[in-house]
């Protein structure tokens, strides 16, 4: 290949400069000309029948312009499932749905008007658990689940509130159960978390009453996958809908699907064409907007005494909340690669994704892989310690390397899991014990080192489009639909179409964000952008590289061939002097104000599609996201708390096109996860109700409550990526959790198989194992 | 008050700013000894200042452990006493201290112990139209130190899951504590002082075994509830292991080495 | 009730007419229409609305217009020196400070406070200085070397122009 001149660059951002002066405007910031205030009114109970809702004396509160309930707004809306109401229809599903909505001429006012509006419920049980609610005999909360629209993948069980029931067959576990030389049976849990974007949740919308078209101004992650959805649940054609994505201040993924927007687009329907803004401050964007699911993890291993894995059965819980939102593919896949990343010839996996009637749980970063990985890695050291093996030696000698085929059918290549797992152990000492446990200060604290392991999938097949414009002066604009919510696309892929044209990084920019003006894609989610739309956006700069080498041809008076491009021109290969700025060359041939334009679409084929019956397919993912995490903890014994001292996160990216942008990617990863691991925890409590919706009391790591992170950059280099690169996003958190419990098990010698490992947990934990000993 | 008027529908008429009296603001020592706080002296205020950090340093600790710098800069002694949380990180340091309120209305003034200010969560004993104008922290006797141990998951913003100050005068050879004060945050309807432990070490050489028979008894005195961020039965074992920390690293008499140190046992 | 203040504004006198009780995060953004300083949760435990009042860093979301007649306030607008950016806003670009950039206004003005008060700050004077700074997106690791090669560089134009 070429020498590279920017990509693999640890360049500054592009947006950096608009960032840090604060000129960047974020749908938070949004004002439109002639703007309504909205204001939502959500539901005060868990699982009821609306009996009645008392508007009266909301409309009549002067510079009120709108109010409205469900029966104003008769639209429902889903992905994989359409089950969910703009607001609330006959009934509420959990705390804190959205039931009623004001449009007022200024925030104050709409605050005030929403709160004279009486709802009136009668109650009906309510189901908090994902392994109760699925318990036969248990009330559908969805009635009418039968007759909802739902996509061809989604299998139903014939249990009540199951949204989706993913099944692994390979081979015959309880074959490989028998020959086994030990098998262990344990369960893990997670509970609820929230993303927390340090950006709340807003929406913009404005319905033109001449045309019928819709527009929507909303940070989303997956802004033509919204307008699909939207479309649908209006029973309106694709071109009546325009989003227009302004900057995204975070998200994790809980700025993908409707959430605030249909609330927006219901009360534009009745605000005679003005736009209306409906913002949900810190708490209502904790309970009312999405939630990571809440699981409950069955695992049962076989394994030989050599450490050989024989067989692995799983059964998941998956908590959805009260609507289905991504829960389907989320336990698809976060199912699918539970049992690991190991050579195991004998799995079985059930995964169920069950309604609750709690706040609705959704994409959040890792899609279902830190779910599996609390309960198979810390399974996997459980199974060590009682073959006397070091837990890094069980895993040398189990996971996937190049070639292998994978219990689920397919075939793996660029696999860079063993580097991962060799450098996140060197880089803590792993195996080097006594020096770090002779800094001990005093005998109440224990140290300990663990390790985790993952393999993170892509959301396969996905479409993705761009095109690269050159205009007359040179400037290269990129239209990529790929959304910048902080993770930095916006820089790689200005440095992709700078590599292939060869132009200094300052003459790219990336397009505003506007589904009338964009080229399809298919969403900002899954680390699939980097990978996707980066091959979307190299083929389109090809494209109009080709073009432009076609137009500057008789210019040069040479061949296509013969010519080759450097520092913003186009030149003959033999005499480099002989030069044309590519800017130039579009003038002369279209004009001062012509541009030429080159387009491509990618897409990976993966032929069959999933099986839905053994859940194999060749192609699950278009590549895989190998990590590995390693932590050393020290526990106070006599508090229960968990102090880290260091923490290595090794991640396999294919190639990093900015390795300054990596970095900070493992970083942020890594300091999620330790978040995860010991303080996070959206309480729900037995009435249905978010007991901490905020910073005070839902915990996220600040700056003092992170140890020295040391993030490692492995290259193994995808082929079909752009340059070889793979994915980074999703997998920074996924390993964190169980690396820690198991330095924490290996501190103490005991096992907690819940989190957040909080103080009080682990101190409980230790009081028991002192009583057993005693 | 803000967080009140959003979270918890507060909804004054009138609000009136006392900031602006400057007789309120600032710490100063009197030639007797004693330390006068006024009321309007910010929590920064008290974390920085050199003549609280040398006098009493583990007030200035309490301090520090308040939110956070922003927070601090505009968060008031005395309005973060009047608000009266049972887990306010300042109260038992200044319990400790044998701290008295000064209380005015309409020109006239009393006096009562912080104890006694405190009635219950969020009540104090002022009436509607008294403000808290002082604190006064009386002599106290010389090689006087002290300890405030905040328990909580994170290491800053968190309320106190469990406050703990402690403040001991040993006799130089007999090392017997001829002064101790212990007070408690955020296990019981107010801040209080946990007198059963204090008898414990009255006169006693301060020692591994008695401090933790001090801890167990704060613990039984102690009134805790459980709520979102702890049991009860959680911060009653706190109350234990951060009392006798408290004791011990006081007595010891040595500063933690660095902030994420503050917490470790350093005897 | 409305009440007429005056108040500096990143070096300029203005006197808006403001409800008693707006807060100055709400006066700035939505009255003004300064809308760099952020809102990240309104009740004062993120540090995204960090602004300087009267030089001090504070919580904007916890402020009362009613109280700042005659106050100092500095924003993230006001933070550049002339038309140069300050030595902690190009770290920030340099170090890769910001990821998403919403808490990074907040993050900046508590640096800049710090800074003022400590040229020479060690990590964990760092730390606990933005620890009411939260961030969600970076692990705040290339947010403390930012500071730290700003402080360096503040460093040492203080000493060249000795």
């Amino acid at each position: 290949m070429a020498e590279l001149t920017i990509v693999g660059k640890p360049i500054t951002r592009v947006d950096a400069q608009e960032k840090v002066t604060g000129e960047a405007v974020y749908g938070y910031d949004l004002v439109l000309p002639d703007m309504l205030y909205g204001k939502t009114v959500f539901s005060t109970r868990p699982h009821a029948k609306i009996k009645r809702i008392d508007t009266g004396k909301a409309r009549e509160y002067p510079g009120v312009v709108a109010v409205i309930t469900g029966k104003d707004a008769p639209w429902t809306h889903g992905e994989s499932i359409k089950d969910k109401p703009f607001l609330a229809h006959d009934k509420v599903r959990y705390i804190g749905e959205p039931v009623a909505a004001v449009a007022a001429e200024d925030e104050d006012t709409a605050q005030a008007a929403a709160a004279l509006i009486e709802v009136e419920y009668e109650d009906l049980p309510a189901y908090l658990s994902p392994e109760e609610a699925c318990k036969p005999g248990a009330l559908p909360i969805h009635e009418d689940f039968a007759g909802y629209r739902k996509s061809d993948f989604i299998v139903t069980a014939p249990l009540p509130n199951v949204c989706e029931h993913f099944k692994l067959r390979t081979g015959d576990v309880e074959r490989g159960f028998r020959e086994s030389d030990l098998v262990l049976e344990e369960r893990y849990t997670l509970p609820t978390i929230q993303h927390a974007a340090m950006e709340p949740h807003s929406a913009h919308a404005q319905v033109d009453p001449a045309s019928g078209r819709v527009t929507i101004w909303v940070a989303n992650d997956a802004p033509f996958r919204a307008l699909h959805e939207i479309a649908e649940a209006l029973g309106l054609p694709l071109e009546k809908i325009r989003l227009i994505n302004p900057l995204q201040g975070g998200g994790f993924g809980s700025k993908g699907g409707l959430k605030v927007e249909p609330i927006a687009i219901a009360l534009a329907y009745h605000t005679g064409g003005r736009p209306v803004r409906v913002k949900f401050n810190r708490q209502e964007t904790f309970i009312s907007t999405l939630t990571r699911h809440e699981a409950i993890l069955y695992i049962k291993s076989g394994v030989k005494k050599s450490g050989s894995l024989c067989a692995r059965q799983m059964t998941i819980y998956w908590g959805a909340g009260a609507y289905a939102e991504k829960s389907p593919t989320v336990c698809i896949r976060g199912s699918l690669p539970a049992p690991g990343p190991y050579r195991i010839p004998h799995v079985k996996v059930d995964g169920y994704a069950v309604y609750t009637n709690k706040p609705v749980s959704g994409a959040f970063r890792g899609y279902g892989i830190p779910q599996g990985a609390w309960a198979c890695e810390q399974h996997m050291d459980e199974l060590a310690k009682r073959l006397g093996m070091d837990p890094l030696e069980l895993r040398l000698k189990n996971v996937f390397v190049d070639g292998d085929l994978a219990y689920w059918g397919e075939k793996l290549h660029s696999v860079g899991l063993k580097e991962t797992l060799i450098k996140a152990a060197e880089a803590i000492e792993w195996g080097k014990d006594d020096i770090s446990k002779s800094k001990i200060r005093s005998p109440n604290l224990k140290r300990g080192k663990g390790l985790a392991c993952i393999s993170k999938p892509t959301r396969t097949p996905t479409l993705s489009k761009a095109a690269v414009l050159i205009d007359a002066s040179g400037g290269v604009t990129v239209l990529a639909g790929t959304v910048e919510i902080g993770q930095g696309c916006s820089t790689i892929l200005s440095q992709v179409a700078a590599e292939e044209l060869k132009v200094p990084l300052e003459k790219v920019r990336m397009a505003p964000l506007d589904t009338d003006v964009i080229p399809f894609d298919a969403s900002t989610t899954s680390s699939r952008s980097t990978y996707h739309m980066g091959n979307a956006v190299r083929l389109a700069a090809i494209d109009v590289r080709e073009k432009l080498a076609e137009m500057a041809s008789p210019m040069l008076e040479a061949g296509k061939d013969d010519l080759s491009f450097a520092d913003g021109k186009i030149h003959l290969k033999e005499q480099p002097q002989m030069a044309l700025p590519i800017g130039e060359v579009v003038r002369r041939r279209l004009g001062a104000s012509g541009f030429l334009r080159g387009d491509s679409s990618y897409t990976f084929e993966i032929g069959k599609d999933l099986d839905l019956e053994t859940g194999h397919s060749e192609h699950a993912s278009a590549f895989y996201m190998y990590a590995t995490q390693a932590a050393e903890a020290e526990v106070d014994e006599e508090t229960g708390r968990v102090r880290l001292l260091r923490m290595s996160a090794a991640h396999d990216v294919g190639k990093a096109i900015n390795p300054l942008n990596c970095e900070g990617q493992i970083e942020g990863g890594l300091a999620m996860g330790i978040g995860s691991a010991l303080h996070e925890h959206l309480v729900v409590d037995e009435t249905g109700k978010v007991r901490n919706p905020s910073f005070l009391d839902y915990h996220l790591a600040t700056s003092l409550d992170l140890p020295k992170m040391i993030p490692i950059i492995v290259e193994c280099p995808e082929p079909e990526g752009p340059y070889g690169a793979k994915g980074l996003g999703e997998p920074g958190l996924a390993p964190t959790p169980a690396a820690i419990g198991n330095a924490v098990a290996n501190a103490l010698g005991i096992r907690i198989y819940d989190l957040p490992l909080s103080p009080e947990r682990v101190y409980w934990a230790i009081r028991r194992m002192k009583k057993k000993v005693a | 008050m803000v967080i009140a008027i959003k979270e918890k529908g507060l909804a004054p008429r009138y609000v009136v700013d006392l900031k602006r009296i400057p007789s309120l603001s600032g710490i100063g020592e009197n030639p007797d000894g004693s330390l006068t706080i006024g009321a309007l002296t910010t929590l920064r205020e008290v974390e920085i200042s050199p003549l609280i950090r040398k006098k009493y340093p583990f007030l200035a600790q309490s301090a520090a452990e308040v939110g956070s710098i922003q927070i601090r800069n505009r968060a008031t002694i005395g309005g973060n006493m009047a608000n009266a949380t049972p887990s306010a990180d300042v109260a038992p340091s200044l319990l400790v201290l044998d701290t008295k309120a000064k209380i005015s209305c309409d020109g006239e003034e009393r006096v009562v112990t912080l104890e006694d200010f405190f009635v219950g969560p969020g009540k104090t004993v002022m009436k509607q139209d008294e403000i808290l104008t002082e604190l006064i922290i009386p002599p106290t006797p010389a090689g006087l130190r002290g300890e405030y141990m905040k328990f909580s998951p994170r290491e800053m913003m968190d309320l106190a899951y469990v406050g703990v100050a402690v403040a001991l005068a040993l006799e130089t050879k007999t090392k017997k504590c001829q002064h101790v004060r212990i007070a408690l945050g955020a296990v019981s309807p107010t801040p209080m002082r946990a007198r059963k432990a204090e008898a414990i070490l009255l006169n006693q050489v301060l020692a591994e075994e008695i401090a933790e028979r001090a801890g167990e008894e704060a613990s039984s005195e102690c009134k805790p509830i459980s709520d979102v961020r702890s049991s009860a039965e959680y911060r009653r074992e706190m109350v234990r292991v951060n009392t006798k920390r408290a004791l011990l690293n006081a007595g010891l008499g040595s500063e933690p080495i660095s902030w994420l140190e503050r917490r470790d046992k350093r005897y | 009730m409305k009440k007429k203040i005056r108040i500096t504004l990143n070096g300029n006198v203005v006197s808006p007419e403001v409800p008693a009780h707006r807060l100055l995060l709400d006066l700035l953004r939505d009255e003004i229409g300064l809308t760099g300083t952020k809102e990240g949760c309104g009740t004062g435990d993120c540090g995204a609305c960090t602004v300087l009042l009267d030089g001090k860093p504070v919580n904007s979301c916890l402020v009362l217009s009613g109280e700042l007649d005659g106050a100092d306030i500095v924003t993230i607008e006001g933070l550049q020196i002339g038309r140069e950016l300050h030595p902690i806003q190009q770290a920030f670009i340099q170090d890769g400070g910001a990821q998403c950039g919403y808490c990074t206004p907040g993050m900046l003005m508590m640096s800049k406070a710090l800074l003022d008060e400590n040229p020479n700050p060690t990590e964990e004077e760092i730390r606990f200085a933005l620890a009411g700074n939260l961030c969600r997106c970076t692990g705040y690791a290339k947010i403390v070397k930012a500071v730290q090669d700003a402080a360096m560089e503040l460093r040492t134009r203080h000493t060249a122009r000795q």
